[in-house]
């Protein structure tokens, strides 16, 4: 045994070509998987290291109502035991310019002391409670150029007015989300009273920002706060818990990149294994000799699998130096919507991994074709012609079994889940036997196919089923390639279109929140004027939180009795309800079960959503209790609705049967569809008429969300490239395991009178061919996996595309015969007298 | 009678070729004594090569039994076989068959690694110095001549003092003063160190110097000739 990695190292020596294309798939596979998974340690570590900072303390409690009662009491408890608090306020709200044009701002008012961690970037660089005073404002640069303003004009917010004092660059704390309904626009503390924005029923986010004394930790002043506060709807957290909803994206779409990564690792290990099977048919003879000279296949395989990691190993570290380069590319990509900044740095764990991914894919992949090294029979050294059967069943399938499920655990390692990585190995394996039937129906197509007229096509097709199956490893590794980038260009249209706010004529232009019941009238009296006769559908709206679910009182306690840190459960118990009646169902939603309510008077009855109803445990005949400003309204379940929450319409959660919430405080919400060429004039009106009301641009949200989108698809197809690079290297390997047998017959070709032309020309038939049924595969395997994902992940309308297929199609023709050539145009000028002197 | 140290019994060997069996061996048998020179002599396709090839275990007959130094080669198992072929073998090829991509030195090396005798430097540089090719060590076999070959092959073969020397054809591809020079040294060994030789040529002259020659035809054994005087006192 001890004799393998000797020989495996003078072996290889001489055989380092063969092993080039073998290093160049792990090496790009390896980097794909390393620059990925940098990435997401970068952003790991940022929001450990800025977690302080991103939460505004080291404790956060939040609320849609004033931190009154027993939440100030918890406060002014931790101030006396040497807590610093800050208190924060935060609405969207209108903003005008002295020349009437509004724009849909977040508005923050926070309190001296702010913020206690990380720091406040302005220009210019000044303390912000002094650009605060008398009046002052800051605001995004954003803010500035959409309203024609600069610093030192004023600005309307509500009733009152303010002047711009400066710009800020980059806010500690604004991370809530990743997508922002508009720019920031601060103002100090007091000044936000004289806007009259916050009053009964606006959506005002209350925050109180801690910093804690040396001699409490955070966990346990979380815990004490939370015991106190009974209501479940004051949100407490500590920095390390903070941002769950930010990470937990992140995490996903590391993994979803991570799979992109495996597929082009994947991909490799077919050019591993094709590159391997070549040399191992090329080392025939010398393994012959070394059997005769008393190497058993143990020794001989140890030999050939020495030599193969070695260069597996190598081929890692290149491609993890390769992969940390890469880092600050992803980075640069995706920074724009990640909001904080990220630094690249090489992470030992992440290189760590990626390498034992390239090694352990190149020793799985290199394994099956090597075990071809036991059936060389040594009697090859005495009659060469005579006898090349291979020894049958020496290489047994059970050894396949093996080998699959060391490559399945490797993709469930890296999915880091068994759904995901369940998901990934299904598709792909449905992917590879796809690819691998198309293969072979193009093999066996080129043979039925009667006689070509001409020589081009006679030999261009003849060449598909040539021995060794180049042909299947070329349409797999090429197809998988094609698939994936297809797969995410028809996923961005789908979702493009899906947010595309012109063809979704159902969708309103604006949604107006906020407008009283007295201002209806004039309301909508001056959106006709404005929007050119556009009739606005106000739904009434009374804000309300979940008191009581059955009689049980909804509680902290009960929250996480219920659902645990489920924070997608919790969001049922504790988020603020926006309750609306109606006579008739709500156009779009599903009765699923019970009956809507007749007309006439009666008892309190409601109509919940069904997931809703779900996560909450109430089914008909169930009571729900609300708790509107203050006052208990139980009412009984009557219906169950599905709701589709994607249109954009006024969906509600809850639903009552009218008379039900008369003499609760009521707003309107109101929306309408207007021109687009009328959005900024009705903005503008009614930002000056009715300063209290709110008015969100559809449009400009949805385009807001399509930018987000489209970074993301950007990292996803910068990934899917590798994957389709690799495809070409294995294309290139497969071709050039064809190569001797290639460079024979072209030369007899020529040496009967064929020019090169002529050669060239069946050459490209060929690699058209190959490149035609990679496209067709790829391009017909992305729109099933594209309406997989619509149909089951994004709830969204598939549609087909046929230029997209028609693209896939055209490019991987194009891509095959440019990579065929170049891996085979040297053969087109060799001699043909040595070739055949040599045969 | 004196033990053999190869003794061959009723070999048979049936190929498939095309959809029909080839009878390539039909009942042969042979002894050859320690020490002994034998050469299998006959027209090409006769059988002689397949022979030695059953000989050292490269392949399996159809029915029969080899037995050599002991050890029935034929109920060996392919691991068995390797440690047969190491120990008691030594092998020399018409075509040299060198590994391409290892130096003259480390073509003499592979028995000695493959027996887990490292750092064996100093018994590759006299191998190679019986030969006479001590200078040409570092050389790649494409850059020895078609002799050279021969003799780094010839000193690969007794890299482990075998006792028993297989030669198939091993002046076949060389010219005949080249040949000649090859031949020498086959005989010499068998003079200086005991060694039995066996080996297969269609050359009469290399055929008569050995102490018994065995026509094959068709894959029967038809002569045996058995030199009458010893050329060497």
């Amino acid at each position: 045994m001890t004799a393998a990695p000797r020989l495996a190292w003078r072996q290889a020596r001489g055989a380092w070509r063969h092993f080039v294309l073998l290093a160049a798939c792990v090496a790009l596979g390896v980097a794909a998987l390393v620059a990925v998974g940098s990435f997401a340690a970068t952003l790991d570590r940022t929001l450990a290291r800025e977690a302080k900072a991103l939460t505004g303390g080291d404790l956060e409690i939040r609320a849609a109502r004033p931190l009154d009662g027993e939440t100030a009491a918890a406060l002014d408890d931790l101030r006396a035991r040497g807590a610093e608090v800050v208190s924060v306020r935060e609405l969207v709200a209108m903003a005008r310019s002295a020349d009437g044009r509004a724009l849909l701002v977040e508005l923050k008012a926070p309190g001296a002391g702010y913020p206690l961690y990380g720091r406040m970037q302005t220009v210019p660089d000044r303390p912000l409670a002094a650009l605060l005073a008398d009046g002052g404002a800051v605001v995004q640069q954003e803010t500035l150029e959409r309203l024609g303003l600069r610093v030192g004009d004023s600005l309307a917010l509500g009733a009152a007015t303010f002047t711009v004092r400066g710009v800020v660059e980059r806010e500690p704390d604004r991370s809530a989300g990743l997508i922002t309904l508009g720019p920031r626009v601060f103002v100090a503390e007091g000044a936000i009273e004289r806007t009259g924005l916050v009053q009964i029923g606006s959506r005002v986010r209350y925050r109180a920002l801690v910093r804690l004394p040396e001699s409490l930790r955070a966990r346990a002043a979380r815990e004490a706060v939370a015991r106190r506060i009974a209501d479940p709807s004051v949100r407490v957290a500590s920095y390390d818990e903070a941002q769950p909803g930010l990470r937990r994206f992140f995490t996903q779409l590391a993994s979803y990149l991570g799979l992109v990564g495996l597929a082009s690792l994947l991909v490799g290990g077919i050019g591993v294994a094709s590159s391997v099977a070549t040399f191992v048919r090329r080392q025939a003879p010398t393994i012959a000799i070394l059997k005769a000279l008393g190497a058993d296949s143990r020794t001989l395989l140890a030999t050939f699998l020495w030599q193969t990691l070695s260069v597996g190993v190598v081929a890692s570290l290149v491609g993890a130096a390769l992969g940390a380069a890469l880092q600050p590319v992803l980075i640069r990509l995706l920074a724009g919507f990640v909001p904080f900044a990220l630094e690249a740095r090489a992470e030992p764990l992440t290189l760590a991994r990626g390498i034992l991914m390239g090694v352990l894919t190149t020793f799985l992949c290199a394994l099956w074709p090597l075990l071809a090294v036991r059936t060389v029979r040594p009697s090859l050294v005495l009659r060469r012609d005579v006898d090349e059967r291979p020894a049958r069943g020496r290489r047994p399938w059970a050894a396949a079994l093996p080998v699959a499920a060391g490559l399945a655990a490797l993709s469930l390692w890296q999915a880091g889940s068994f759904k995901l990585g369940g998901i990934f190995l299904g598709a792909a394996a449905g992917a590879v036997v796809t690819l691998l039937a198309l293969a072979r129906g193009l093999v066996g197509a080129a043979r039925r196919l009667p006689r070509a007229p001409s020589p081009a096509w006679r030999h261009g097709l003849g060449s598909l089923r040539r021995p060794g199956g180049h042909s299947a490893r070329v349409v797999v590794a090429l197809g998988a390639g094609v698939m994936l980038l297809v797969a995410v260009a028809l996923l961005q249209d789908a979702i493009d279109a899906q947010i595309d706010h012109e063809r979704r004529l159902e969708a309103p232009s604006f949604f107006f929140v906020d407008v009283q019941p007295d201002q209806r009238e004039a309301f909508t009296r001056v959106l006709a004027g404005a929007g050119g006769g556009v009739t606005p559908t106000l739904t009434p709206i009374v804000r309300a939180r979940l008191a009581a679910v059955n009689g049980v009182p909804v509680t902290r306690d009960l929250v996480r009795q219920r659902v645990g840190e489920d924070r997608e459960g919790a969001f049922y118990y504790t988020r603020e309800y926006a309750l609306t009646w109606s006579q008739a169902p709500p156009p779009g939603n599903v009765l699923t079960r019970g009956r809507w309510w007749a007309a006439g008077p009666g008892p309190a009855r409601i109509s919940v959503e069904e997931a809703m109803a779900k996560q909450l445990g109430v089914d008909i005949g169930g009571r729900l209790t609300f708790d509107v400003q203050g006052v208990p309204l139980e009412a009984q379940v009557t219906s169950l609705r599905k709701v589709d929450w994607q249109s954009l319409g006024t969906n509600f959660f809850v639903v009552f049967s009218p008379g039900a919430l008369d003499g609760a405080p009521v707003t309107f919400v109101a929306t309408a569809r207007t021109p687009a060429a009328a959005e900024g004039a009705v903005q503008s009106a009614v930002a000056a008429a009715f300063p209290n009301v709110t008015a969100i641009p559809v449009r400009d949200v949805l385009e807001r969300v399509g930018a987000v989108l489209g970074h993301i698809a950007v990292a996803i197809r910068v990934m899917a490239l590798f994957t389709v690079a690799t495809g070409v290297v294995v294309m290139a390997g497969a071709l050039a395991s064809t190569r001797y047998q290639r460079l024979y017959e072209s030369v007899v070709l020529r040496t009967l009178g064929a020019t090169r032309g002529a050669v060239a020309r069946a050459f490209a038939v060929e690699y058209g061919c190959l490149g035609a049924a990679a496209g067709l595969g790829g391009t017909v395997l992305a729109a099933v996996l594209a309406w997989i994902v619509l149909r089951f992940v994004l709830d969204t309308p598939w549609r087909f595309e046929p230029w997209a297929l028609l693209a896939g199609v055209t490019a991987s023709v194009v891509l095959a015969i440019t990579v065929g050539f170049l891996a085979t145009w040297r053969l087109l000028g060799e001699k043909p007298l040595p070739v055949l002197r040599r045969e | 009678m004196t033990k053999m140290l190869v003794s061959i019994r009723d070999l048979t060997l049936r190929l498939p070729s095309g959809d029909r069996m080839l009878t390539v061996l039909d009942g042969v048998s042979l002894d050859v004594a320690p020490g002994e020179t034998v050469a299998v002599a006959g027209p090409s396709g006769s059988g002689k090569s397949t022979l030695l090839g059953l000989v050292a275990g490269l392949d399996a007959p159809t029915s029969g039994t080899i037995v050599v130094a002991g050890v029935e080669v034929t109920r060996l198992g392919e691991s068995a076989l390797a440690r047969f072929r190491r120990e008691t073998l030594g092998f020399v090829f018409q075509s040299y068959h060198l590994i391409p991509t290892l130096t003259a030195a480390e073509n003499v090396a592979v028995p000695l690694d493959l027996a887990g005798a490292f750092a064996a430097t100093a018994r590759v540089t006299e191998l190679l110095a019986r030969v006479g090719l001590a200078e040409r060590g570092h050389h790649y076999p494409a850059q020895l001549s078609g002799g050279e070959q021969q003799r780094v092959a010839l000193a690969r073969a007794m890299a482990l003092d075998p006792p028993l020397l297989l030669a198939d054809e091993p002046t076949g591809n060389l010219d005949s003063a080249t040949g000649a020079a090859i031949a020498d040294r086959l005989f010499a060994l068998n003079r200086e160190r005991g060694t039995t030789l066996l080996l297969v040529t269609h050359d009469a002259a290399l055929a008569e110097r050995a102490d018994r020659v065995v026509s094959l035809r068709d894959g029967r054994i038809a002569g045996e000739r058995r030199r009458a005087v010893a050329l060497v006192p």
